[in-house]
């Protein structure tokens, strides 16, 4: 059920009214059973997936932590992973495998050995199937103690402000606080809860569904746009993408402090980032830390592979040796990164890119580095800082065109528009308005980025969400009444209103 | 071995592994205060205490230490 549809608001009022009017000892079980209604009610066979996949990891938990010997808690974790995964490959990767395949046997003049099947993947399962493995593994590495309450653990990994894209939670960070006693009421922190859900809504509502118009247009229509056109998609679509998934995430945090629960941030001002390692610091922080603390620092530390880098420095420059594991991981850990986000190769391209960037930044930044200094550039400068910032966006920008695209080809066919065609002229000469978002609502979305802009801006210097609920109750009421009155007239409804997922949500 | 020579041999270290020779670090420092600790300096920097310590540190202490502190705990707790 989407966060922004009126059947998902009726709901949330429902269950915090409840939650709240329940006496403590009964209100984990409540919201646990909300949690299972919300997300099986409409597909009840995605429930019964999800539930396996709880009582999976529920069990695997507590047969290893009683498990002592090495080999076979490591069997353990490797069966529970692999049947975890298995779930995830074939909902997801199924019909990509046979599809390619079936090319490769046509190549040869073979008949395809897999027939493609209609599969939909039960929602949230690549987040919640990651989440149910980190949980695994930090109960292996002793790092969690395996929860033994049933129902603490459910709404652990099924709690509905995060089972369906997220934050991909810690074992360490979301179980101690389910485990604890459930919240008291705590008016100022509804208040909080429900200033970042709004800003999350005013994200996807007013900015991202209203980009998403001429973004898909240019994209995927006919008449697709070239040149300047084509440009103005690529980096709309930046920001599309960054108020959609970053706006889900804050009413996913909004709706879990709602309940008195803190979810981990996803996102940290990632556009302002100067270099693409800084960028992926920043951008989906939970599913970047869940790489590098399971599979990345994992492939650094593999012996073999340091066995060999050792091996290597009798003759490949030394910097090259002692990086083979940093390289091993990275291209490892990018094409797991893109295959994650979809099955297209598409997708891998783009995992690939960033990993490329990064193995390139990781090699070439100290020499680079060393060089701009010998030559007496202004590093330290703030054009400098900017120039890096401008440099990292677009080269983010260049990856979306993969991401965005609907196939490999896709993409090349939009790398080629870019070139030619439409000059700049055609930023203000009205062709913009040719593809679905007339002025008004351009002027609107342009309004919009600038609000995101300032109020990001201001972030870095102070908390707002902490400010405005402490100013004097005129200030603060003016705030929240601007607000419900911008996302009631700016918000993207259409007849009939029919909400648009979530971009994250086909992930 | 002291606390106190844990850490200087730990500054030494930091010194070599960040090329910062201005370094210092203390029991409350992380690395949000160290410029360039990021993930990758981590592991060079894990592997760099294990080679000067003799020691090998658990995955759940690399993903989970939190300050230097808690690192030189350990680096006690194993035995030096």
């Amino acid at each position: 059920m989407q966060f922004t549809s009126l059947p998902f608001a009726a709901f949330l009022c429902g269950a915090a009214a409840v939650f709240f009017l329940l006496p403590p000892a009964a209100r984990r079980l409540f919201l646990a059973a909300a949690s299972l209604f919300v997300y099986c009610y409409p597909s009840p066979w995605q429930g019964a997936f999800l539930l396996l996949s709880v009582a999976l990891t529920y069990g695997g938990a507590r047969l290893l932590d009683r498990t002592e010997g090495p080999r076979t808690r490591r069997l353990l974790l490797a069966a529970g992973a692999v049947l975890n995964l298995a779930f995830l490959l074939f909902f997801k990767y199924y019909n990509f495998a046979a599809q390619n395949l079936a090319a490769l046997c046509g190549l040869l003049g073979l008949a395809a050995p897999l027939p493609a099947l209609a599969l939909v993947a039960p929602v949230g399962i690549s987040f919640y199937t990651f989440q149910s493995l980190g949980y695994l593994v930090d109960v292996y590495r002793r790092q969690t103690q395996p929860e033994r309450n049933i129902v603490t653990y459910t709404l652990f990994v099924a709690f509905f402000p995060q089972v369906q894209a997220g934050p991909i939670s810690r074992s360490t960070s979301l179980l101690p606080q389910l485990r604890s006693p459930a919240p008291a009421f705590d008016g100022k922190r509804v208040e909080r809860s429900l200033l970042l859900a709004g800003w999350g809504l005013f994200k996807k509502l007013v900015i991202a569904d209203r980009l998403a118009i001429f973004v898909g247009n240019v994209f995927d229509g006919h008449a697709g746009g070239t040149g300047a056109v084509a440009v103005a998609a690529v980096v709309l679509f930046a920001f599309q993408m960054y108020c959609d998934f970053s706006g889900y995430t804050a009413m996913a945090l909004g709706i879990a402090g709602l309940f008195g629960y803190r979810l981990d941030p996803n996102f940290q001002l990632p556009y302002f980032s100067g270099t693409i390692p800084e960028f992926w610091r920043r951008w989906h922080m939970t599913l970047g830390s869940w790489f590098r603390d399971y599979l990345f620092y994992p492939i650094l530390r593999n012996r073999r592979l340091n066995r060999l880098a050792k091996a290597a420095r009798k003759t490949l420059p030394k910097t090259l040796a002692n990086n083979i594991p940093v390289v091993v991981g990275l291209v490892v850990v990018w094409f797991c990164t893109g295959f994650w986000h979809g099955t297209g190769w598409n997708y891998i391209v783009w995992g690939l890119y960033h990993g490329l960037l990064i193995i390139l930044s990781t090699l070439a930044g100290p020499w680079l580095k060393k060089r701009g200094q010998a030559l007496g550039l202004p590093l330290e400068g703030r054009a400098f800082a900017l120039f890096r910032v401008v440099r990292t966006f677009a080269l983010v920008c260049v990856g979306y065109v993969f991401f965005r695209s609907a196939s490999l080809g896709a993409a090349l066919g939009l790398f080629a528009r870019l070139w030619g065609g439409a000059g700049p002229a055609a930023l203000w000469d009205g062709t913009l308005l040719q593809y679905g978002l007339d002025g008004a609502d351009f002027a609107v979305a342009l309004a919009g980025l600038a609000v995101l802009f300032a109020v990001e801006f201001a972030q870095r210097k102070r908390d707002l969400l902490a400010w405005v609920p402490a100013q004097r109750r005129l200030v603060r009421w003016a705030v929240y009444l601007v607000g419900i009155l911008v996302l009631l007239v700016f918000g993207m409804y259409g007849e009939g209103y029919v909400e648009k997922p979530f971009l994250y949500f086909q992930f | 071995m002291t606390r106190q020579q844990v850490f200087e041999r730990l500054n030494r270290v930091f010194q070599d592994v960040f090329d910062n020779e201005a370094l210092a670090v203390g029991d409350a420092t992380t690395a949000a205060d160290v410029p360039g600790w990021d993930s990758l300096m981590h592991i060079r920097l894990m592997g760099a205490v294990e080679d000067e310590f003799d020691m090998v540190f658990d995955m759940k202490d690399v993903v989970s230490l939190q300050n230097v502190g808690e690192m030189a705990d350990i680096i006690m707790a194993k035995g030096h």
